[in-house]
């Protein structure tokens, strides 16, 4: 879903551009402001681990492929502001040195997978997990966030489908509609990554989702780490 | 028993590491981006890379003087993965630093109050 330059037009890039980093901005003070040491020291290596699974494109019907996105998989591990900023990092990475979406479309890229497929789906998976006690089990958790991780490629891909129709390349209707019909597939691949991924490290390493499952759910959910794993 | 943040700095990093090493084996069909594209514009003008392409150092996920495809794959894969490290261990640094001048003007502030 890496959008390459000379696909959208300047207007597009300039206005998803403004957004994106305005969001960064805000996203950074943020994360200055939590004072979390713990997410802080483990977020290059859980970076560098969906920069990798982004890589491996799966191939689906149609003739397609899709791979991993990621964002949301950042805002719960690392919370929402530095799991947006490690999305804008390796975006950023992938743009300069590997030629894998434009340096122009950085914004728009970081607008689709950042904005629409980190911090939206994160803020409806936080709305939905208090509603019920149930997701704050381990089944129900990860039922959640993959349920969360399907709808952040959806939402991405219709931002992109959306772009792509004011742009003028295609009809907005007709763009939307192609880009989130092959997405709707694609996103099954993220909702099963997710949950596995989810279910190991949950078993693994239960300190990263303390603050989602188990008694912890109900303390410091702005935590990703819980106070006990930075000692 | 729980883990220590080096730890799980290890385990996801080995993870990001043997991801890599399976990179050779992602599909080749264009993605969902570029099979959307594809329908609308029959030129390949869209998924080529812009002027100065050449410039890119991992261009396609490929180091230019390896010949070997599966191996220059997963060498850029790991550079990758040891640039995102580095680049975070600045941001790391900077946010560390911010956060420690926040406090410290906290710290400060009763006694510039009057």
């Amino acid at each position: 879903m890496h959008i390459p330059d000379g696909l959208l037009a300047n207007n597009v890039n300039y206005f998803c551009g403004a957004v994106s980093l305005s969001a960064l901005y805000c996203c950074n003070r943020a994360a200055i402001k939590e004072a979390d040491d713990s997410k802080l020291s483990i977020a290059g290596a859980v970076t560098a681990f969906v920069f990798a699974a982004q890589m491996i494109n799966f191939p689906i019907a149609f003739g397609a492929s899709g791979h991993f996105l990621g964002a949301f998989f950042l805002a719960l591990v690392l919370g929402p502001h530095l799991g947006f900023i490690s999305m804008a990092v390796i975006l950023l990475i992938q743009a300069i040195f590997f030629a894998d979406g434009g340096i122009v479309a950085w914004g728009s890229n970081l607008f689709n997978m950042g904005i629409a497929g980190g911090l939206l789906p994160y803020a409806a998976f936080k709305l939905v997990h208090k509603s019920s006690p149930f997701f704050s089990k381990k089944r129900g958790f990860i039922l959640l966030s993959s349920a969360a991780g399907y709808a952040s490629v959806v939402a991405a891909s219709f931002c992109c489908g959306l772009e792509i129709g004011l742009s003028k390349v295609a009809g907005v209707y007709e763009a939307v509609c192609s880009i989130t019909f092959i997405h709707l597939v694609i996103a099954l691949g993220e909702a099963a990554i997710l949950s596995a991924t989810l279910g190991l490290l949950s078993a693994a390493m239960p300190e990263l989702f303390e603050p989602y499952v188990g008694s912890g759910a109900d303390k410091t959910p702005e935590n990703g780490l819980g106070e006990s794993a930075a000692s | 028993m729980r883990k220590s943040r080096n730890s799980i700095f290890i385990l996801f990093f080995i993870a990001a590491v043997v991801i890599a090493l399976f990179s050779p084996y992602a599909s080749q069909n264009p993605d969902g981006l570029d099979w959307t594209v594809e329908k609308y514009r029959k030129t390949e003008a869209l998924v080529e890379r812009p002027p100065g392409g050449a410039a890119f150092l991992f261009a396609d996920y490929k180091v230019p003087f390896i010949k070997s495809e599966p191996v220059s794959t997963v060498v850029s894969a790991i550079a990758g993965v040891i640039i995102v490290l580095a680049l975070f261990r600045v941001l790391s640094a900077f946010i560390s630093r911010r956060r420690e001048e926040r406090s410290d003007k906290a710290v400060r502030q009763p006694d510039n109050a009057f």
